[in-house]
């Protein structure tokens, strides 16, 4: 009875494994198994020339209707319709709140981007102790006067940025939102934003520039 | 477009689409565009045998790629990247199906299925599976499809599909029983056809 009850259990495990014996996805050992069964099983012969047939036949229909250039070239126009968010600009890849690495991007610079310090922190910076923020830290708040939101072209590389950022006396106080918006604040006191801005408008790395809004950049 | 065999088995075509990944992550188009161009025909497949109308298997696909896009970098190799990609294909289409039921409802066959026929010819024969296969749920003709077309182990479904292995080899189980049915056998030697398939 209990040989009786261990072959009915057998068979049975040896027909749910036969799909990916034909498919030839099972472990070598598992093969092993389903073959001795069938060699000796006439019904798990017939299941399994039934199986191969069903492959083969599935494997021989027609490809469906499909155009690979034009559905590529319908892709492309939602890829321009859509922003530069997260890490669809090589920049995107730094997002506040998240610990990320920036290939590429040199130790100092890297450095230079993980000290952030907020600009109220900034004018006071001799009465207070220095603040640091990592790519981990919640963004410094940024008020309104205090900085420029600012969307690069999709080509401009981290370097370039890097380049803009330096010449500009900026550095991202937050950003990008999921539209692609950075927010950059001055990197020391006494930077004119309105200079700042102009030269980041002049930029062909620049999409978009305009003063940060009323409210606060964070709520 | 070149499409090349990515489906991850090939450890350099893998390690490929590993690199082709990195850079989508990245925000480069053109490592894009040859991800699609290895998945484009793979993807609409797929789909289609899981959605009847053409228009919104090609919306699925659209919508599938744009999730690799903006998804790239967020892929954590827990799994292999094709096992990945269909699972989000996988997701939309019965989304969409969920959403459009009365549209893309399960295709219907326009007809009876001749019992007879099956043992004619191999087009014959192909035909009467693929009406039969019509008539099975989206659920059932997806496990089917990635099994014996696609060639993915059953681990493998269950990750593309969400589900525990164990309900894969059920859906399996029966999407055969219901096949049957539907696309009877015809008669032959099994033994001599297995001997044929084993030399």
């Amino acid at each position: 009875m209990n040989q009786q009850a261990a072959s009915e259990r057998q068979h049975a495990d040896v027909r749910e494994l036969l799909p990916f014996f034909v498919n030839d996805t099972l472990s070598e050992l598992e093969n092993a198994r389903v073959m001795r069964h069938v060699a000796n099983c006439s019904s798990c012969h017939a299941e399994l020339d039934e199986q191969q047939r069903l492959m083969a036949l599935m494997r021989a229909a027609p490809e469906p209707p499909g155009d690979a250039r034009s559905a590529w070239a319908r892709l492309a126009r939602t890829l321009d319709a859509e922003p530069p968010a997260r890490g669809q600009s090589r920049w995107g890849r730094l997002r506040w709140g998240r610990s990320v690495w920036i290939p590429g991007l040199g130790l100092a610079a890297a450095a230079s981007m993980v000290v952030v310090l907020t600009p109220g922190l900034l004018a006071n910076r001799d009465s207070r102790p220095a603040e640091y923020r990592t790519l981990t830290s919640e963004a410094p708040s940024v008020t309104s006067g205090e900085a420029v939101r600012v969307v690069f072209v999709a080509e401009a590389t981290v370097g370039d940025i890097e380049t803009l950022l330096a010449r500009t006396k900026l550095q991202i106080a937050s950003g990008p939102t999921p539209r692609g918006v950075y927010t950059l604040a001055p990197a020391a006191a006494g930077i004119d934003l309105q200079h700042a801005l102009a030269d980041l408008r002049a930029s062909p790395l620049v999409a978009l520039a305009a003063p940060a809004g009323v409210a606060s950049t964070r709520p | 477009m070149d499409e090349p065999d990515a489906d991850g088995r090939d450890p350099a075509a893998a390690e490929s689409e590993g690199a082709l990944l990195r850079r989508i992550g990245g925000g480069d188009r053109a490592a894009f565009h040859a991800l699609f161009g290895a998945y484009y025909r793979r993807l609409t497949r797929f789909c289609s045998r899981l959605v009847a109308d053409p228009q919104l298997v090609e919306e699925i696909v659209n919508d599938t790629m744009m999730v690799i896009w903006r998804k790239a970098d967020s892929f954590e190799a827990r799994s292999r990247i094709s096992t990945w990609i269909f699972g989000i294909a996988y997701r939309l289409a019965m989304k969409a199906l969920a959403s459009r039921r009365s549209h893309a409802k399960v295709i219907e066959y326009q007809g009876e299925i001749q019992c007879e026929a099956a043992q004619a010819g191999d087009t014959e024969e192909r035909e009467l599976l693929e009406a039969a296969l019509r008539q099975l749920s989206p659920e059932h003709r997806a496990v089917l499809e990635l099994t014996y077309f696609m060639g993915y182990s059953c681990a493998e479904i269950a990750t593309i599909v969400k589900c525990p292995v164990n309900t894969v080899k059920t859906r399996l189980f029966h999407a055969r029983g219901r096949l049957r049915t539907l696309w009877p056998v015809p008669s032959r030697d099994p033994q001599s056809t297995f001997l044929e398939t084993m030399e």
